[in-house]
């Protein structure tokens, strides 16, 4: 007699066995779910996480402080600072003068969001997104602090969002990989690392799959130069017959598991080109987007492509702008970045809300902190910069769930502490949920909601642990969704 | 006593409170029936996941004051009544609906039915708790009686009393495939075969594992699940994510497997390699294991936060790779399952956390202390000859006295050596005039400062944010001696460190050079190519008074020693006390900035004024004279001088001298110069004293340090402890390996298990405590474990046991029936089988085709990558530079592995990123691995090279089914059968017609890859055995071992 015990079976093993049966079938099941975690009715079938890498300065951009541009200049009050502690950048800087922000802001839509002046096409959709500006994380150093956003830990090894959301969810398609990640080219600025969109302790099928600008949009997707199509199809034809000699004498599921995903991979060979050649989008989307949008790699390429990819039921659609790290001279660089990133963000709300699509997309806009109400190194009458700041920053949702026109949590006036419901200034933790203040894990908790999981139920073991993206806190906020 | 003390001290940690030690053997084993219901197979994992967290050993977490994980007082509480489940409050508990129920809906667990019958089962049949298995000291297991392997012994037995059938062997062929594999990576050659099948003798797989197990591929494969678990990689692994030098470790690893280092001395070599009395270079190198635990170097990163990230990784790792423990879920706060105390975490921290280092990497060239010099034999002797010649002239230079006889010699008070002068007095704009006399260049702050009164005219009044700059009229180096003198003002703002001047270069991670601060008034001199670690430093024990002009006057002789500086207070030269002394390698050569430094505290509210800069070091006697001016005396006669004068005369006039003093400089340079080119690692060294540990709440590196959080130096206490009354690192080692240490030497036969087997007899080998696995054959374990020490650790003895087990003979193909009969092989009923390793599929291709360099260690190599992925989104990397010739063929284990940017096409094939240590791989199915394999350059080279090696062959004339068969038999050690060969055969002939028509495209596909072109073939036929090679190298049969 054989032991069957299944309660005996760790989540991994079931997985184990369990994932030879998925393999036939592309990756098109959840792990998740052949580990029995439940699932609720989604609202969002897909996300679309524009992540814009370096920090933007919410004081710039979404977080108007009039009392900033008063005091422009003057010595930032150290009862504001508290004990917060401050980077070894502008941790020793003899001064910390206020630094107001640059750009005007004004009421946009209906709702009457207060936006700056250099994001008018966000604001032209201001009645589609919700903006929480009290975000709020621990780390305060770009790579720990990206990691946690994408991973859930500071520390590595750690499975990104779009992983934990594969392995919750399964993928929509057939031939596209159900993670995809879309980096902006040629921006330079704070790294990426393969970590984020890595799959940690998951299987490796979790990964993001990066999408690249170019002849090759997947490593190593194109055949070597020379073997055309029909060859790699007769070769794979024979690769099938071997598989059947060698499963029908071994009797081992993973044969046959093995050939699917070859022929996944040959179908991808040409539902990969098609989906990443804008070249029969029509001329009205790149008015849409944006001109730069006919650039391959650009911030507005990849937004129509993430569109494109969801049409086409990619799940978890990452992309990644480099170039919001403003140390110094904020105006004249984030001026840019908002001119490379502002039409096409809201282009790509626009665009989906006419297709139906922004109903069951959650699109997120955001980065890993925001900035200094105060300026790093030298300060003029309309220069300067800032440092990271951890306490406080903008982030802004839109679509599937999400309340619209809605503005939520405030900062106190200088930008730099949390402010409770009261208007109280909070020094919050993680572990207990303070309404109006928005932790990364509740964010993170908060998207998991939004596609049906309960951010406690979606864990794995690893190491004797059920590990969670939101670790042992998170709290949805229901007050963001519709 | 140490027995004393494990019977009281370790007892009550125990799970098993309540139970005698000498019952636990028994308890271990009746656990290990297969009927019935036994605590740690079936109650112990229902408590786990349902209770255990709000009910176990962490104590913060504890609710109702109730403890589940243990039997002490639940029965007095009537929590549990044995024999009568229903009196029992657990199970009424368990059974209850509404706000009584358990656990709680909102813990959205569930018990189910199966489960709570199993609980009361338990419970009427005396409700008794056993011991975790892992934590009991490892039984002494009889050795099966009778012929044959022991090991087969325990599984034949576990097989028949669950009444399973083992399958028959494996053919020879898949035998000999399979145990090359799994001993040195790499697939049997032709010749391996042949060999093997012709040697019909009863020692026949001994030869061939007693050959494998003495080849050096033998190290390369088995170093690389080790390198998992060391987080080995070549970069930092943050951000801009440089290269690190760290690859003599990864050698020392293959060195050591390849030598058969005892597995005790291999652990004590890692993790206090460098505290052996016997320690050597070799043994030191050990210790970078300590080490290779990620680095930062992002700007703004706080020094502290990521020191003891490092150490915490230290923590993990060790516990990880050698006791199989979750030691890092008690770092915030006690383990929810182990009997982990938060306090263990931190007692254990300890040993690994006085190390004199400081969090932050600076960049790649200059290692982080410590460090291990690794000098080859030319070096070191070029070194010491540097020294020497140093030595002999300083003793020249002493004992040069050819300036005092005579007596003809006539002393004049003056400035020799002087090369700047800044009164600060006349400024022209942002620069300021310099009045030394033969010199011009300025002083200048580009940034702007303003003038102040001062005590001669006018002065600067810093800021702390702007620096004002000397150009290049001093330079601060290691070998230069030099004098900075100046009146400055000390606002004392705070107490903090503050920059008063500098001659260095780098970030707020680190910089290199020399400078002078000021914290509280006590002045710190110093010169570091690294700091704190390769650094000399002197402190003032006075400190200088705020808000008061005073003359300050650093001295520096360039004799690379703390002696070497001088620190003067309104001339009076200060006592101080050496901070630091020990400096290797160059610092670089710097200008001199004043007030600031780059991120760093500038000399904030500070006033200075009359800057003199001198390429000397000035004697007191000079020095004094720049406080209180130049005595107004007549020139006289050296005779009649004081005897304080006649050194400054001899230092500062004497041509013979400063002809020596320049020779001397030249020598001290070349000794930084022939140090500078030595291969340095980053290794453990203890610094003196004990750097306290405190429990961190959270463990977040800025909780309050308080008395009551400190821990003194132990190792976990429901372990053994250790004897020694004040332990160090080798004393941790000594008792990871002590017979008494039940852990060390289960998880370590059971990794060498799993390099065989596929499966460890704990299937979860990163988890040995109470969430882990069982182990399928708890005896065999334990058997093993204890066979394994009384062999002296002796690793190539263990794997050869294994390999020569008829279990590891069996074969893995058996009838699908049969198959679900044991789905997961657990019970060993077929031979293993499974995927190849990322590296085992690259170093098998490559070695099939004929292109595998066997070289072995040194740098890392870069074989092919589709264009600069390393900067492609990582702006800050270093470019990747691909190698060129063989080093595109090295074993994959000597790939550069770039820890942010890893390899594509090993992720690929799930090799781990080795971010952090990595226990067990996982083994996945995807479409990225057909790409890699068909489509990027190493793998479609190897197959346009081996097709053009079988194209080769001779003695096979135009048969190309016999070409077929070769094909086949060498890709993956068998023979073809009939439908595969006509298979085959008909892809051939297809793809010839194809290509014979398309030469274009032929031309290419012959042409892939770096290799070059054989000549003599036809492109077509060439191309078309490419598509053969393809799908053979493809097949399961290549990829999977079986």
């Amino acid at each position: 007699m054989t032991e069957f015990d299944p309660l005996r079976m760790t989540r991994r093993h079931f997985l184990g066995s369990a994932s030879l049966g998925l393999g036939a079938l592309g990756l098109a099941e959840s792990g998740a779910q052949a580990a029995g975690i439940l699932r609720k009715p989604a609202k969002a079938k897909r996300v679309i996480y524009l992540f814009q890498s370096g920090g933007p300065a919410h004081i710039d951009l979404y977080d108007e402080k009039p009392l900033l541009r008063k005091e422009h200049g003057n010595q930032l009050p150290t009862s504001v600072i508290g004990r917060q502690r401050l980077t070894a950048m502008s941790g020793n800087q003899a001064s910390l003068p206020m630094a107001g922000s640059a750009f005007d802001f004004a009421r946009y839509g209906k709702s009457g969001m207060r936006l700056s002046s250099l994001l008018p096409n966000i604001g032209g959709v201001a009645d589609d997104i919700c903006l929480v500006r009290s975000m709020w994380t621990e780390a305060i150093n770009h790579d720990p602090a990206m990691t946690f956003f994408q991973t859930g830990s500071q520390i590595a090894g750690r499975p990104s969002m779009g992983a934990w959301v594969g392995y919750g969810l399964g993928s929509m398609n057939k031939d596209l990989p159900g993670f995809v990640v879309l980096v902006t080219k040629g921006q330079g600025d704070q790294p990426l690392y393969a970590r984020l969109w890595g799959s940690g302790f998951l299987d490796s099928r979790y990964q993001g799959v990066p999408f690249r600008a170019g002849k090759d949009p997947v490593l190593y997707l194109k055949n070597p130069e020379g073997v055309s199509a029909s060859s790699r199809r007769s070769v794979l034809d024979t690769l099938g017959v071997l598989q059947q000699q060698q499963s029908k004498v071994s009797s081992d599921p993973e044969v046959d598991a093995r050939l699917a995903q070859y022929e996944l991979a040959f179908r991808m060979q040409t539902s990969v080109p098609e989906v990443t050649d804008l070249s029969s989008e029509p001329a009205e989307t790149f008015e849409l987007y944006g001109e730069d949008a006919r650039t391959p790699g650009t911030f507005a390429a990849n937004c129509v492509l993430a569109r494109r990819l969801a049409e086409k039921g990619v799940r978890f659609i990452q992309l990644y702008h480099q170039g919001w790290d403003h140390h110094g001279d904020l105006p004249g660089n984030a001026r840019y970045q908002a001119k490379l990133t502002d039409k096409a963000s809201a282009a790509l709300i626009i665009d989906l809300k006419r297709r139906g699509l922004l109903d069951d997309t959650l699109v997120i806009w955001g980065g890993e902190f925001g900035r200094t109400a105060y300026s790093q190194g030298a300060i003029s009458k309309d220069n300067y910069g800032r440092d990271h700041h951890p306490r406080c920053f903008s982030l802004w949702m839109s679509g599937a769930g999400m309340k619209r026109g809605f503005s939520y949590g405030r900062t106190d006036d200088y930008g730099y502490n949390l402010l409770d419901q009261s208007g109280n200034v909070i020094t919050p933790t993680k572990d207990k949920f303070v309404p109006g203040v928005v932790h990364v894990h509740d964010l993170q908790a908060t998207i998991l909601d939004q596609l049906g999981i309960d951010h406690h139920q979606l864990t794995f073991r690893n190491q004797g642990r059920d590990y969670r993206l939101t670790d042992v806190h998170g709290h949805v906020v229901k007050d963001l969704l519709s | 006593m140490p027995h004393l003390k494990l019977a009281t001290v370790v007892l009550p940690c125990l799970l098993a409170v309540g139970l005698s030690l000498a019952s636990t053997a028994a308890n271990v084993k009746s656990d290990a029936t297969v009927k019935g219901i036994g605590f740690n197979k079936d109650i112990r994992p229902i408590l786990a996941d349902n209770c255990i967290t709000c009910h176990g050993p962490d104590s913060a977490a504890r609710r109702a004051g109730l403890r589940l994980d243990r039997r002490d007082g639940l029965v007095a509480k009537r929590i549990l009544v044995p024999g009568n489940p229903s009196a029992s409050i657990l199970m009424q508990r368990i059974n209850a609906h509404g706000v009584l129920q358990m656990p709680p809906a909102s813990s959205q667990r569930v018990i189910t039915r199966e489960q709570k019958q199993m609980l009361a089962t338990w419970i009427r049949s005396g409700a008794n708790y056993e011991p975790h298995w892992a934590y009991q000291p490892i039984q002494l297991i009889k050795t099966p009686k009778g012929p044959g392997n022991p090991v087969d012994a325990f599984i034949n037995a576990e097989i028949t009393r669950r009444k399973l059938v083992p399958a028959g062997s494996a053919t020879k062929r898949e035998w000999l495939r399979r145990v090359s594999l799994d001993l040195t990576g790499l697939p049997p050659t032709q010749e391996d075969i042949n060999a093997f099948v012709a040697d019909s003798s009863k020692g026949a797989k001994e030869t061939v594992v007693n050959r494998l197990l003495a080849s050096p591929a033998f190290g390369e494969h088995t170093s690389v699940a080790w390198l998992d678990l060391a987080r080995y990689g070549d970069s930092y692994g943050y951000q801009s994510d440089q290269l690190s030098p760290t690859w003599p470790y990864r050698d020392w690893v293959i060195r050591a497997l390849n030598t058969n280092m005892p597995y005790d001395e291999f652990i004590v070599n890692q993790v206090a390699g460098d505290l052996r009395p016997d320690a050597t270079v070799e043994t030191k190198l050990g210790t970078t294991f300590q080490r290779l635990h990620r680095m930062t170097n992002e700007g703004g990163s706080v020094a502290e936060e990521w020191r003891m990230e490092g150490v915490a990784d230290r923590v993990r790792t060790t516990t990880t790779a050698f006791l199989g423990l979750t030691f890092e879920c008690a770092r915030c706060h006690d383990h929810k399952f182990d009997p982990i105390k938060q306090r263990d975490y931190y007692a254990l921290a300890s040993f690994v956390n006085n190390v004199d280092e400081y969090g932050l990497y600076n960049q790649s060239d200059i290692v982080p202390t410590p460090s291990l010099l690794l000098p080859t034999n030319a070096q070191e002797a070029a070194i010491a000859g540097a020294k020497d010649r140093v030595a002999t002239i300083e003793k020249t230079l002493s004992e040069h006295k050819g300036w005092s006889t005579g007596g003809k010699r006539i002393f004049s008070p003056g400035r020799p050596g002087l090369t700047a002068r800044y009164r600060l007095d006349d400024r022209n704009g942002t620069s300021f005039p310099n009045s030394a006399p033969g010199y011009t260049e300025a002083a200048s702050a580009p940034l702007g400062l303003a003038s102040t009164n001062g005590v001669k005219g006018s002065a600067i009044q810093l800021n702390g944010d702007n620096a004002l700059s000397l150009g290049g009229t001093g330079r601060i180096a290691r070998h230069v001696p030099h004098t900075v003198g100046m009146w400055l003002f000390d606002e004392r703002v705070d107490d903090e460190q503050m920059v008063v001047f500098h001659g260095s270069a780098g970030t707020d991670v680190g910089f290199h050079g020399g400078d002078v601060t000021i914290k509280a008034g006590r002045v710190t001199a110093r010169m570091y190519r690294h700091w704190p670690g390769n650094a000399i430093a002197v402190e003032t024990k006075q400190r200088i008074r705020a808000k008061e002009w005073t003359h300050l006057t650093v001295t520096y002789d360039g004799s690379s020693k703390a002696a070497g500086y001088r620190i003067y207070i309104n001339g009076v030269q200060q006592e101080t006390n050496v901070v630091r002394d020990h400096i290797w390698k160059g610092t670089g050569t710097h200008a001199i900035n004043v007030g600031e430094r780059f991120r760093e505290r500038g000399f904030r509210g500070g006033k200075v004024d009359e800057i003199e800069v001198y390429n000397r070091a000035l004697t007191a006697t000079e020095v004094s004279w720049m406080s209180r001016g130049i005595p107004a005396e007549a020139p006289r006669m050296l005779d009649e001088v004081t005897p304080a004068d006649q050194t400054a005369y001899a230092s500062a006039h004497d041509e013979e001298s400063l002809a020596i003093g320049k020779e001397l400089q030249d020598a001290r340079f070349a000794v930084a110069a022939a140090e500078d080119g030595v291969r340095e690692v980053l290794a453990m060294e203890e610094m003196p004293g004990l750097r306290p540990t405190y429990v961190l709440a959270r463990g977040a590196y800025d909780a309050p340090k308080t008395p009551d959080m400190l821990v003194n130096r132990q190792v976990p206490s429901f372990l053994q402890q250790l004897r020694a009354s004040k332990p160090n690192r080798l004393d941790l080692a000594k008792w990871m390996v002590s017979n008494e240490n039940p852990l060390t030497a289960r998880v370590a036969v059971n990794r060498f298990w799993m390099q065989l087997f596929g499966r460890g007899i704990v299937e979860t080998q990163e988890d040995f405590g109470v969430q882990g696995s069982r182990p399928t054959h708890p005896e065999l374990l334990d058997w093993l474990a204890a066979d394994f020490r009384t062999h002296d650790w002796d690793v190539k003895r263990l794997l050869k046991m294994l390999a020569l087990s008829d279990a590891y003979g069996r074969t893995s193909n058996v009838p699908k029936q049969q198959r679900q009969l044991d789905p997961d092989n657990k019970y060993l009923t077929r031979g293993p089988s499974g995927r190849l390793s990322a590296e085992q599929i690259r170093d098998t291709a490559l070695s099939i085709a004929g292109l595998l360099d066997r070289k072995m260690g040194g740098p890392p190599v870069s074989p092919y990558q589709p264009g600069d992925l390393w900067r492609e989104t990582n702006s800050m990397s270093p470019a990747y530079r691909e190698s060129v010739g063989t080093d595109l063929y090295r074993r994959s284990v000597y790939s550069v592995w770039k820890r942010t940017s890893p390899m594509v096409n090993m992720l690929a094939f799930d090799a781990a990123t080795r971010e952090v240590c990595t226990a067990r791989r996982p083994s996945t199915s995807t479409p990225l691995q057909a790409f890699v394999l068909m489509n990027d350059v190493q793998f479609a080279e190897a197959a346009r090279v081996f097709a053009e090696n079988v194209l080769e062959v001779a003695g096979l004339d135009s048969d190309n089914q016999l070409r077929i068969k070769r094909m086949f038999l060498s890709a993956t050690g068998r023979e073809a059968n009939a439908i595969e060969v006509k298979a085959l055969s008909s892809l051939l002939d297809a793809q010839l017609r194809y290509f014979a028509d398309r030469q274009e495209d032929a031309k290419l596909v012959a042409a892939v890859g770096k290799h070059s072109v054989n000549a003599k073939l036809q492109r077509h036929t060439v191309a078309a055995w490419t598509m053969v090679a393809q799908a053979v190298l493809n097949s399961d049969a290549c990829v999977w071992k079986r």
